[in-house]
């Protein structure tokens, strides 16, 4: 499912009396202390938010978790967003941190993650691992680029963000972003050929 | 060593094949409901916070205001008068006429009754503004 057929499908459980409003009046609304106005963003966006998460975190209890944090956080530091970028673009990049210091927090306490034995790429004759499993272990080989890689392969292959938008949230320039996409893919390949390699 | 699943030759259309096929999710219900409970425990803590740095504020001010007040005086009274004749004598005209208010306050009783009465009358009306402001900052 695209990320707009599920926004528009979970858009459809509201009134129509609340679509009108754009996002910016809804943070303007945020800003001046209602709380209904966050939550109308917080449904707005969920979905977004939720995947971007899950895509760091690779696991939905954590992925909900990190995707709460990153709204509480938006919350707190909605008083000083100031309008140069859209909404959605800054709560990328507050999603996007969170997440990354979560990891960073993990990697720091060594916590080790638990992969289920099926998601191993190594083949047999008598266990092939389904295709599935091994497009799991790429996905999972995302988290292990360093972060700003991670964010913009992460915020790439989720539907619909563009390369402009993308460069706005790293608050980069085109060029550069395309020359970290170009290293980016480089070592993900090559992490993924050592985990392929190390795993036979 | 055993072999890869995947030549690595196809690795990267794998790879883009991988992540370009990863589904969008849905959000779980409960992320909404959990984002709701947590903001609303963040603006409770929030006002308290400042309802207590206020608070904090204002006695720290008044705490300090009647200290400071209480040294100018002390600073401008001459004990040694003050134990032989009463007044301090260290504050000029206003010790005269605090001396000419103690001797005559039985004969000009009315007149200070209407001062007082004034000036309960500014310190209610200021209180009345001060609570409503207090009420402003406070409301949601």
């Amino acid at each position: 499912m695209t990320r707009e057929a599920v926004v528009k499908e979970f858009s459809g459980s509201m009134p129509d009396i609340c679509e009108p409003i754009s996002d910016v009046e809804l943070v303007r609304r945020s800003q001046s202390g209602s709380r209904e106005a966050f939550s109308e963003l917080v449904r707005r966006h969920q979905h977004l938010v939720y995947n971007v998460a899950y895509r760091f975190m690779r696991d939905a209890t954590l992925a909900e978790d990190m995707a709460q944090e990153s709204f509480v956080k938006a919350y707190r530091l909605l008083k000083g967003f100031r309008g140069d970028c859209s909404f959605t673009t800054w709560l990328y990049r507050v999603t996007s941190t969170t997440c990354l210091t979560e990891i960073s927090k993990r990697k720091r306490r060594k916590e080790v993650e638990l992969t289920p034995e099926s998601g191993g790429v190594i083949c047999s004759t008598e266990h092939k691992p389904a295709d599935r499993d091994l497009k799991e272990q790429i996905r999972r080989c995302v988290t292990r680029l360093s972060d700003r890689y991670a964010t913009i392969v992460t915020l790439y292959y989720l539907k619909g963000i563009s390369y402009d938008e993308i460069a706005q949230i790293m608050d980069v320039p085109l060029g550069t972003l395309k020359t970290w996409m170009f290293r980016a893919r480089k070592q993900l390949r090559y992490i993924i050929e050592k985990e392929l390699l190390s795993n036979g | 060593m055993a072999e890869p699943c995947f030549p690595l030759d196809e690795l990267d259309a794998l790879i883009e094949e991988a992540l370009t096929e990863e589904p969008f999710l849905k959000a779980p219900l409960s992320l909404q409901r959990g984002v709701e409970a947590r903001v609303r425990l963040l603006s409770l803590r929030e006002h308290e916070r400042r309802r207590f740095f206020i608070s904090i504020f204002t006695l720290t001010f008044l705490f300090l205001g009647s200290v400071f007040l209480s040294g100018v005086l002390v600073w401008f009274t001459n004990l040694s008068f003050l134990y032989t004749d009463g007044v301090s004598g260290g504050k000029g005209w206003l010790d005269y006429y605090a001396t000419a208010i103690m001797l005559s306050f039985s004969s000009y009783q009315g007149a200070y009754s209407l001062i007082v009465s004034f000036l309960l009358a500014l310190a209610t009306f200021f209180l009345a503004g001060a609570l409503q402001i207090h009420k402003m900052i406070y409301s949601d």
